[in-house]
């Protein structure tokens, strides 16, 4: 008689779960209109090469709770965009268009982290 | 006589030189604003060879249609700005001085830990001459055909203008020059954008301004 493992499966399901409360996910809110096409979308910015745009990044942890700006890491991978915190403007972000192509803004929470794209286009 | 009534009491000048005040207006300058309101990243001169320095006689320049609420800067120039970093260095090149280069046509940032603000870089297309008004702002063009000037001692303004008539900020290496210095001569210096000459004698002579790879001459005649 085969026995199922049923206590296997169950670690598996908690370990999902857990793994999804803990993931970070972002809400990214636009606050400049850029003088050529950029936009922010709802996991992505786009900005044109050599122009800047203003965000407001909202990094939410457990679905619902958001973490302290304060508390966040950012790096930048890529030398497409620059990446600039608002001095006294906590969560405010002023990201640029270096050059032409894909950069990824990563905002790490202890061992947690999420990555924003941002597509520079051209001028 | 035709021009006696340009003469000045002292009876000294008349000058047909082969310009022309056209009357070219400028004004609608707009004040410089920074995207997120703060005002820390604006626009700052390097010299007097820019027209937008010197503050004891003010610019008026033209509405501009520019993206930026900054005049437009010109292609090639030199200028600072009060803080900040261009985001494209391939644009806006940091010089070992302090300040920009602008190296190519189109919107530039400059980021600082503030604020950030857009620059329009555009292409010069000629240098504009220009002369005080009697509103005392420099808005008469110097031109083609006949400029009379009745003062011993007078002033011309040089900037250069993109395709659309905008001045454009900026610093160029400016020049002014003279073919007889016994007809006009240059006082001070001969580096700004505003030029200071005198009237020293009858004769013919050119006054000859270079600015950035862009240059005018100005002819006179004057005669005692």
């Amino acid at each position: 008689m085969m026995k199922r493992p049923t206590h296997a499966i169950a670690v598996a399901v908690m370990a999902t779960s857990l793994l999804a409360c803990n993931d970070l996910e972002v809400e990214l809110v636009q606050l400049t209109e850029p003088p050529l096409p950029g936009r922010v979308t709802e996991t992505s910015i786009e900005v044109t090469e050599g122009t800047a745009i203003g965000v407001r990044i909202v990094v939410i942890e457990d679905g619902s709770i958001m973490v302290d700006p304060g508390e966040i890491e950012w790096q930048l991978e890529g030398t497409a965009a620059t990446f600039q915190s608002v001095y006294n403007s906590p969560g405010y972000y002023i990201i640029g268009g270096a050059k032409v192509g894909q950069s990824s803004v990563i905002a790490k929470d202890g061992s947690r982290e999420v990555a924003i794209p941002v597509i520079v286009q051209p001028q | 006589m035709k021009q006696q009534w340009l003469q000045p009491a002292g009876g000294v000048l008349i000058i047909a030189a082969t310009t022309l005040a056209l009357g070219c207006e400028y004004n609608g300058y707009l004040p410089p604003k920074s995207n997120l309101g703060w005002e820390f990243v604006a626009y700052s001169c390097l010299g007097f060879e820019d027209p937008f320095c010197d503050d004891a006689e003010p610019l008026l320049i033209p509405a501009s249609d520019s993206l930026s609420s900054h005049a437009p800067i010109g292609l090639g120039s030199r200028f600072g700005v009060s803080d900040g970093s261009a985001v494209s260095t391939e644009r806006l090149t940091p010089m070992p001085t302090g300040g920009f280069e602008a190296k190519k046509v189109g919107i530039a940032a400059v980021v600082s830990a503030s604020d950030f603000a857009h620059f329009d870089v555009r292409k010069p297309v000629e240098v504009v001459v220009t002369h005080r008004a009697p509103s005392g702002l420099f808005t008469n063009r110097v031109g083609k055909t006949a400029f009379n000037l009745s003062l011993p001692e007078d002033k011309f303004r040089a900037m250069l203008a993109d395709a659309e008539g905008n001045a454009l900020a900026g610093a160029y290496n400016c020049k002014w020059t003279t073919t007889d210095k016994a007809v006009i001569s240059i006082q001070g210096s001969a580096h700004k954008n505003l030029v200071t000459f005198r009237i020293e004698g009858a004769g013919t002579a050119t006054l000859r301004v270079e600015l950035g790879d862009f240059s005018q001459d100005i002819d006179f005649n004057i005669s005692q």
